[in-house]
């Protein structure tokens, strides 16, 4: 008996693709994008329409007798019981029953929520004020980025946006997906409301999310790709749920489920680098977060802006005056806490070990298309884009494994991709 | 025909001790400070109280109307007419300087609204006014056990919170009121001010301590002669229970706050994994604390709806020991729920124990409400402002105890947890629940502390606004949460926009409640009627006390003959019987 009734939500949640319900549309403003995501909703619908059922009693009791026995005056209150132990033991009783179902149901969605079956997809995923890096299984990582809403790209009007744009991490349909998260500093959550579950995320350990998401219907939107076609996909807004300083409420995220092997073309796609040297070097800023602090048209920030920055003499708390030449973007990338900018806090973690190399000279080309004080020929060379120059494609083909081994941190570039007009960019 | 004998206001009776109103005046500004400064009076230390924590919540009050103000609008990048790039929809931006961006500063106004609210405010909250000033004399004794204990804890509230005020006023802190690490320790932009709140938090439980020990030795030993257990008030009750919670629960926030003092002074690095420490073991100290606090605030609101209800109804309350003993049950099981806050840091076998917990402690919560609304029946009941509050308590704490059911419950937590629902939840029972009891014994009690009366009419029209604009506020909260809006957030998704304007416009309505309320007050303590030792025919000792009460509380020590609910057997003292009829067949009980 107690077996069957533990399979009434699953039975229920025997059509994955309908379509959301009034009550999904009023509470959770569509349905929910998983299996657990829907068995999860089915507890909160039962215990919302338990509650409204005692609440409306309760309130029509109370309302009702407040009027019936309001004061008369001269008349007395007439005498009745003060206690009355069936009725007691009843309303102890039948609560009783339902926390139980509550807590057991509860904790078997709970189970579902947050444990991957076998064969899932594994990627890392870094969290850090204030922003996030998905490592994909072969190292690569995005370097798209959406507006952070929960329309589709195509609703959005690019003028007026809500605060800065998103990375966009692309999944494919009907696959299990196991991230295994990290902080780089202080707790961090990873919310996607669609799929109604949420984990912190902590510096000292590793926590792990999981998603199996629905396939695309016939109604998910179609985006034209200029590389790869058309393709029907979904998106689904990530967002962090845990304060962890300023720009907590600026860290979303958005994931895009789309065909399987759309999800493979795009993960080829990053794991190769492309573009100019500056272009690339966007990508890098992009990818760490830099312009959660940094902004590159002289808007002011947590951190200087690099409008101009490169090439020009600079105030230091020290009191130095310092010309930010290359060594010293290097120096302030690697060791910020070396000289702090005056005006502005010591609030800039390092990117030692987050940044490469490679990736550190191709940011300092971006940077330098960002200041007057480059000279032409250092732009010129800003613009060269070394693929080009190759011979052979040099594009990192299907079984790219020597990319793969790589420290801590991202090795794997991308190329712009489908970024939106509004996105920091050069000029 | 009461079978006390006190003084009742009148001529004055011989023999007995009499000493005049506590408030009177003990001639020129100079004495009475003095008076005040040094006394050893609960009533006149419930006052002083009384006065800085509704100061306090003006305050807390102002930082969240800011957080609303900032909330209007998410902040937006847009290309204005010159072609430049400028964020807009930041209201609090005027405020931001080098060392502080818009988003930060919300962040701060953020944090002083919980934690003014919750350390300054409720905590002290009903027990430290109200149960002050009406624990002795609903037991029908002269003062506490400890009186000078009393102004003892008196002033450490005070010496703690010029630390937390110092702190606030000098730009605060941005941490949230829960402090968690490693946040609380790594940011360096506010090293001393985050000090001097934590030490402010520190100092204060230290007051929360020693009232608690207090009210538990002055029950234990105080009451009147007849007053056994079971003839005390449910208001005493759940002052008990609150000071059981108070003096257990209060030192660990204490080790906590050194914890954090200390982590942040001598890097001791009790929560810096780097040095084999856990951010997640700061949680479990603060919440082990933090969520017994809860009770400490909303049992004290039980109490005080016990006594409205039933004599604004002229009813015994249903249920007597039930609720008595509901209260001490709530009491011990709320040490036993603290993970329920942390389902998404924790392992599962430890959230599933959390869960089962936490379920034990709805039942007795759930009773409670049944009893309250069974005390109705075939009363008498009066549409004044503390019944209207009490009535109010009803409906929203209902809600918000409802509402604690999809959090208590893990795979709904999951998505829920960190959200606008859980700040529409704890609204619910914390504002709808302990504030509203608090405004509901205010008026209840008003003309008792101070020997006037209020008008009823804008207090009914405070109560209305208050009532709608709470819900106003709160209720779309619960939406906003499910949808998908995390706690704590300075912008948000466009979608939300709608729900945050709705929101905003109910604190609008709030402050002009409470201005309502302020206004009235005040127009009471100038100009309003002198009040009559009993207006509502209560039952409870303190309505055999003058009004406002003698220094003395009672002329003579009081015997109690009668329970404190008889209303359908006992006339209540010093009011006209032909106003109070007996039904002609008591109850079976």
């Amino acid at each position: 008996m107690i077996g069957f009734l533990a399979n009434i939500p699953s039975t229920v949640l025997s059509a994955p693709l309908a379509s959301a319900s009034l009550q999904d549309l009023f509470w959770f403003g569509g349905r929910g994008y998983t299996d657990a995501a829907r068995q999860a909703d089915w507890m909160f619908m039962f215990i919302w329409w338990l509650s409204v059922a005692f609440f409306v009693v309760l309130m029509a009791l109370m309302v009702w007798w407040t009027f019936v026995y309001r004061r008369r005056k001269g008349k007395a209150a007439p005498a009745s019981p003060s206690h009355n132990t069936p009725l007691e033991i009843t309303w102890t009783v039948i609560p009783t029953i339902f926390f139980a179902v509550m807590f057991f149901e509860g904790f078997r969605g709970y189970i579902n929520l947050n444990y991957a079956p076998t064969g899932a997809i594994e990627a890392n995923l870094i969290a850090f004020q204030w922003s996030w890096t998905l490592e994909y299984p072969d190292g690569q990582i995005t370097t798209e980025t959406a507006m952070k809403t929960r329309g589709t790209l195509a609703e959005n009007d690019e003028e007026n946006f809500s605060s800065k744009p998103a990375p966009v991490w692309y999944f494919p349909e009907g696959e299990p997906v196991l991230l295994r998260m990290t902080s780089r500093d202080v707790i961090h959550s990873f919310w996607i409301p669609d799929f109604r579950v949420k984990q912190d995320i902590f510096p000292n350990r590793y926590t792990s999310y999981t998603f199996t998401p629905d396939a695309l219907t016939d109604s998910a939107p179609i985006m034209e790709d200029e590389e790869l076609g058309a393709f029907r996909y979904r998106d689904h807004i990530l967002l962090c749920a845990e304060y962890c300083g300023n720009d907590h409420s600026e860290m979303a995220g958005v994931i895009r489920i789309v065909p399987r092997d759309i999800y493979e073309a795009k993960l080829e796609i990053f794991g190769s680098p492309r573009g100019t040297l500056a272009e690339r070097g966007r990508i890098v800023a992009q990818q760490n977060g830099c312009f959660s602090c940094h902004s590159v048209d002289g808007s002011s920030g947590t951190g200087p802006t690099w409008l101009n920055l490169y090439n020009n003499e600079h105030q230091y708390t020290d009191g130095s005056t310092i010309l930010a030449d290359d060594n010293h973007i290097r120096e302030s990338v690697y060791i910020p806490q070396a000289h702090i900018r005056a005006g502005y806090p010591n609030q800039m973690v390092s990117y030692q070990g987050a940044i490469s190399t490679e990736q550190m000279g191709w940011l300092i080309s971006y940077m330098k298309t960002l200041s007057e004080a480059t000279t032409d020929a250092e732009l010129a060379a800003t613009q060269v884009d070394p693929d080009a120059e190759a011979s052979d494609d040099g594009q990192s083909g299907e079984g790219d494994v020597q990319d793969v081994q790589q420290p801590e941190g991202q090795e794997a570039q991308g190329q712009p991709g489908e970024t939106m007009e509004g996105t920091p960019s050069d000029g | 025909m009461s079978s006390l004998d006190t003084h009742s206001g009148s001529a004055p009776q011989l023999g007995g001790d009499h000493h005049g109103s506590y408030l009177t005046s003990k001639g020129g500004l100079w004495a009475d400070i003095t008076n005040w400064a040094t006394t050893v009076d609960h009533k006149k230390i419930g006052v002083m109280y009384l006065v800085a924590l509704l100061t306090l919540f003006f305050l807390g009050g102002v930082m969240a109307l800011a957080v609303r103000i900032e909330l209007l609008e998410p902040a937006r990048i847009i290309t204005n007419a010159a072609g430049e790039t400028v964020t807009t929809g930041q209201r609090l931006a005027f405020l931001a300087n080098d060392g502080a961006t818009a988003n930060n500063i919300y962040n701060r106004a953020m944090t002083l609204h919980g934690a003014i609210m919750t350390f300054m405010f409720i905590v002290p909250g009903i027990p430290a006014s109200l149960g002050n000033f009406f624990l002795p004399l609903m037991i029908g004794a002269k003062d506490v056990a400890f009186p000078r204990l009393n102004l003892g804890s008196w002033y450490v509230y005070v010496f703690g919170s010029l630390f937390a005020l110092a702190s606030a006023l000098v730009g605060g802190i941005d941490t949230g009121w829960t402090l968690y690490t490693p946040y609380s320790t790594m940011t360096d932009a506010d090293h001393w001010r985050l000090v001097a709140m934590v030490t402010g938090v520190f100092i204060m439980g230290f007051s929360s301590i020693m009232t608690g020990l207090n009210f538990v030795v002055t029950v234990h030993k105080l009451r009147a002669p007849g007053m056994g257990w079971f003839d005390m008030p449910l208001f005493v009750w759940a002052i008990y229970a609150t000071a059981i919670i108070q003096v257990l629960a209060t030192p660990v926030i204490g080790i906590t706050t050194l914890m954090l003092i200390f982590e942040r002074l001598f890097n001791f690095g009790l929560f810096d994994p780097r040095m084999g420490g856990d951010p997640v073991l700061f949680q479990h100290f603060f919440w082990f604390y933090s969520h017994p606090v809860v009770y400490i605030m909303i049992l004290p609101a039980f109490g005080v709806i016990s006594e409205t209800i039933t004599c604004h109804a002229r009813k015994p309350i249903f249920g007597y020991r039930s609720v008595a003993f509901a209260s001490l049950g709530i009491a011990a099981v709320s040490f036993l729920v603290w993970g329920h806050h942390m389902f998404t840091s924790q392992g599962e076998l430890t959230a599933a124990i959390f869960s089962f917990l936490t379920f034990f402690v709805a039942v007795p919560t759930a009773i409670k409400v049944f009893n309250w609304i069974a005390t109705l029946y075939k009363g008498s009941i009066v549409f004044n402002t503390p019944m209207l509050y009490t009535l109010g308590f009803l409906f929203l704490f209902t809600i918000g105890g409802l509402t604690g059911l999809p959090l208590a419950t893990l795979s709904t937590d999951m998505h829920l947890h960190d959200s606008y629902y859980v700040v529409a939840h704890f609204h619910y029972v914390m504002f709808g629940g302990t504030v509203i009891a608090l405004l509901a014994g205010l008026h209840h009690w008003w003309p008792k502390i101070f020997g006037k009366m209020y008008a009823e009419a804008p207090a009914q029209i405070g109560f209305w606004l208050i009532f709608l604009g709470f819900n106003t506020t709160f209720l779309i909260q619960f939406i906003m949460g499910a949808h998908g809006m995390p706690r704590r957030y300075a912008s948000y998704p466009d979608e939300f926009q709608w729900m945050h304007v709705i929101s905003t416009v109910g604190s609008w309505m709030l402050l002009a409640g409470f201005l309502v309320h302020l206004f009235t007050f005040i127009h009471s303590l100038l100009q309003g009627k002198p009040a009559g030792a009993n207006p509502w025919g209560g039952l409870t000792l303190e309505w055999h006390a003058d009004s406002p009460p003698d220094e003395h509380n009672f002329a003579h020590e009081p015997i109690v003959k009668h329970g404190p609910y008889d209303y359908d057997t006992v006339v209540p003292p010093h009011v006209d019987p032909a106003d109070y009829p007996l039904p002609d067949k008591p109850a079976s009980h």
